[in-house]
């Protein structure tokens, strides 16, 4: 079995897009982006094959969980939510880039537009 | 009797050339035409310039002399200007010439520096010296009192401040119509005796001083004549810093007035500073509160998520705990079947129970009764579901998307009022570029308060001085007064009839100062109020009356004072002052009129065009065929028009007179 992840990140695209949303100056840094991206990814049904995705190499920004995830909120959420996922820090990498991958299509097309509109 | 018999321009404004207007001896009204732009109010300043060496741009402003010289004789190499004023001053035969020349070296002027000015003044063919030409000059049209024959109907407002006591520019202007008036010679005749009585008081108490009896008095007198000189200096030192500090602030207004609208500016740029300041201050706050709000936001975020797999759970965990509470249920109503079969009697109706029916029951409740418990597996899966329903209750939080729209809607709204403030602030610099240096703007409200301030200081300094004066001369009185009843030698009693006779000859100019100015302000009120009855279509305006300054208020038939006048009423007033002063002055010329019709309607231009004769001996007026009808013009003068010119545009920096 897949042993879960000590440090998560985001793929060099995902981080291009975490820059573009930093620079709104609305959010404090690119670790609550992409918890912001992760919880996009779950409201928008973008969590299904959690534990088969592939995201691609992770190029762009790292974390230690523990600074990712200091209270296990996350990781929490991951096994309430998802009880058949067994590496949930795995998981949390895989909504965190599937969700800025999805914020980035909408930012290339439309443009970045309210953070609201997100939420 | 001043007259101007001839003037010679040459490449002064748009005239070109040597060109010449030939005002003959007599008396009567010249008539100059010219549309706009043609070079009328250039006319005015020939004159000024022929006279005083200035002219005047508008809003009162002096021109630098460069930029008089006609472009087109610049352009052919022609260059500087010259003016010849030939005039007659009571039968005494002037040739007034003033040229603004380039310097020897200077191949192209660019600059004043680059000229130089020469000025000639012949009387019956003989050049005065330098001294002889400005006494002459002074005496026959004293600088200060042009505004009297050099009239520009533009600069009106002038005549209206005369209304107002605080007005520097109406206290310029009285002491200009007291001039013209001749009160100088008596104000000055008063200085000199005062002079002259101080000196025979001073030589009264020396000879006081000689007599052993009259010594002490004397001594007294001595040092009172001393402290009364002290304060009087000093009066005078803050008289004249008082006219001084006018002159300052007449020109301050001035200056205000120039830079009105660059203070205007500068006002509003400052307001714009502080709400973009402001602004940005709280786009900068909001910016800080959505970032707040969105550290944490991402959780409310999964609210929704958390509901429906909530909901799922409540929904597996009500089957297992519907399935544990039936086989509950059961369990108990067994039980309470093995008391019953045990006691032999029903425990709720109290009934006996028989042998067959107990048999009956005990087989029963060892059968499968089809309510069983939780299987172990069940019971482990009940508390899994359970565990994770009571773990996703604690992951709920607050949606927070409505505060984050709140806040971004105002940073919104922010940004937008910070860049229309940014864009009022770069139109605001346009305009300030465009008006130059704005520097003084901003200092010159400041030196206007400072220089109020100080005319207040001095005015009160003066109150004090003259609180003073009073007092050491009423001691001065009492010294002499006792000194006339010890005199007893002859030397001091002659003493005291000189100093008693400078006294009440004084006392007579003092007298005859007060007596003769409101004789002539009398005489002018009548006179003002002769011309301008003449001259007003409205019969209910009576007559003028005059104020302290020689500002003069219109009288309705009621008694009252008509408060506001309309611009066509301030022409007609001021006219009226400048015909009555002509009449009283001892100093007496021509008038030269530039646009005196103004927006009086062709009802009391013809009033006014009928009273021009009257107005002065000679009057040279400077009007555009618009102005006044020409034919009327012609007619309604007769015999006193003795002149008619015309100016015409040969190109935009060529204007020929001719002769009509």
């Amino acid at each position: 079995m897949l042993e879960d992840k000590v440090n998560i990140g985001l793929t060099l695209e995902s981080t291009r897009i975490a820059e573009k949303l930093e620079e709104t100056g609305n959010f404090e840094d690119k670790l609550t982006i992409a918890k912001f991206a992760l919880a996009y990814a779950i409201k928008n049904n973008l969590d299904t094959n959690l534990t088969e995705d592939k995201i691609g190499d992770i190029g762009g920004t790292k974390w230690n969980i523990g600074s990712v995830d200091t209270d296990q909120y996350l990781r929490n959420v991951i096994i309430s939510l998802y009880p058949e996922v067994k590496t949930p820090y795995r998981a949390i990498e895989i909504l965190m880039n599937k969700g800025l991958t999805s914020i980035g299509e909408i930012i290339d097309n439309e443009g970045i537009g309210k953070i609201s509109d997100y939420m | 009797m001043l007259h101007f018999s001839e003037l010679i321009i040459e490449n002064f404004g748009p005239y070109k050339g040597i060109q010449e207007i030939d005002f003959t001896s007599k008396n009567g009204v010249n008539i100059i035409w010219g549309n706009n732009g043609l070079g009328k109010t250039t006319l005015l300043n020939v004159f000024r310039y022929a006279l005083f060496g200035r002219v005047q741009g508008r809003g009162n402003k002096s021109h630098s002399l460069k930029q008089i010289a006609n472009w087109e004789s610049y352009d052919e190499g022609k260059y500087g200007f010259k003016v010849t004023l030939k005039m007659y001053n009571d039968g005494v035969r002037y040739d007034l010439t003033r040229q603004f020349t380039v310097k020897e070296g200077v191949s192209q002027p660019e600059k004043d520096n680059d000229y130089k000015e020469d000025i000639f003044l012949k009387k019956e063919g003989t050049i005065l010296s330098q001294d002889e030409r400005k006494h002459v000059l002074n005496s026959i049209m004293p600088e200060q009192v042009s505004r009297f024959f050099l009239f520009d109907g533009e600069l009106l407002q002038e005549y209206e401040d005369l209304l107002s006591e605080e007005s520097s520019i109406g206290i310029k202007i009285k002491d200009a119509i007291e001039r013209i008036l001749g009160v100088p010679v008596l104000t000055n005749g008063l200085a000199d005796i005062t002079t002259a009585e101080k000196e025979f008081s001073a030589r009264l108490s020396k000879v006081a001083q000689k007599n052993n009896d009259t010594q002490l008095l004397g001594n007294l007198l001595v040092d009172k004549q001393s402290e009364l000189k002290t304060h009087e200096e000093e009066l005078e030192t803050l008289k004249t810093t008082l006219k001084e500090l006018n002159v300052e602030k007449a020109n301050l207004e001035e200056e205000m007035k120039q830079t009105d609208r660059a203070r205007e500016l500068l006002n509003e740029k400052r307001i714009q500073e502080d709400i973009e300041s402001r602004k940005k201050e709280a786009l900068s706050s909001k910016k800080a509160e959505i970032k707040m709000l969105t550290k944490n936001a991402w959780q409310g975020m999964l609210n929704n998520r958390i509901k429906l797999a909530l909901e799922k759970l409540e929904e597996e965990i009500n089957v297992y705990e519907e399935k544990k509470t039936k086989h509950a249920v059961s369990e108990q109503i067994i039980d309470q079947i093995h008391k019953a079969c045990e006691q032999g009697e029903c425990p709720i109706c109290e009934q006996e129970i028989s042998e067959s029916l107990r048999q009956t029951l005990k087989s029963k409740t060892k059968a499968d009764i089809g309510f069983e418990g939780l299987s172990d597996e069940e019971k482990n899966k009940l508390i899994q579901l359970q565990g994770r329903r009571s773990q996703l209750r604690q992951l709920n939080v607050d949606e927070l998307k409505q505060q984050v729209t709140s806040i971004e809607d105002s940073i919104s709204d922010i940004t937008v009022e910070i860049s229309d403030a940014e864009q009022r602030l770069s139109d605001i610099n346009k305009s300030l570029n465009k008006l130059g240096d704005t520097s003084r703007a901003e200092t010159v409200s400041g030196d206007y308060a400072k220089c109020l301030e100080k005319i207040n200081n001095t005015k009160n300094g003066i109150d004090s001085a003259t609180d003073i004066i009073t007092k050491v001369t009423g001691e001065i009185k009492n010294l002499e007064d006792k000194l006339k009843k010890q005199a007893t030698d002859d030397e001091l009693i002659k003493a005291e009839e000189i100093r008693d006779l400078s006294g009440k000859i004084k006392q007579i100019f003092e007298n005859g100062v007060d007596l003769y100015r409101e004789r002539l302000k009398q005489k002018v009120e009548e006179d003002a109020s002769d011309i301008f009855t003449k001259i007003s279509n409205q019969t209910e305006y009576t007559n003028l009356t005059i104020n302290e300054h020689y500002g003069l208020s219109i009288v309705h038939e009621t008694g009252r004072i008509v408060e506001i006048r309309s611009a066509g009423y301030e022409h007609i007033v001021a006219l009226s002052l400048i015909g009555a002063l002509h009449k009283n002055a001892p100093l007496q010329g021509p008038i030269i009129m530039d646009s005196p019709f103004g927006r009086l309607d062709p009802d009391h231009k013809r009033k006014i065009t009928s009273a021009l004769p009257s107005l002065a001996e000679q009057v040279i007026l400077l009007v555009y065929s618009g102005e006044i009808d020409e034919q009327l013009a012609r007619r309604t003068l007769g015999g006193d028009l003795i002149n008619e010119y015309i100016l015409t545009s040969i190109s935009a920096f060529n204007t020929q007179i001719t002769k009509v």
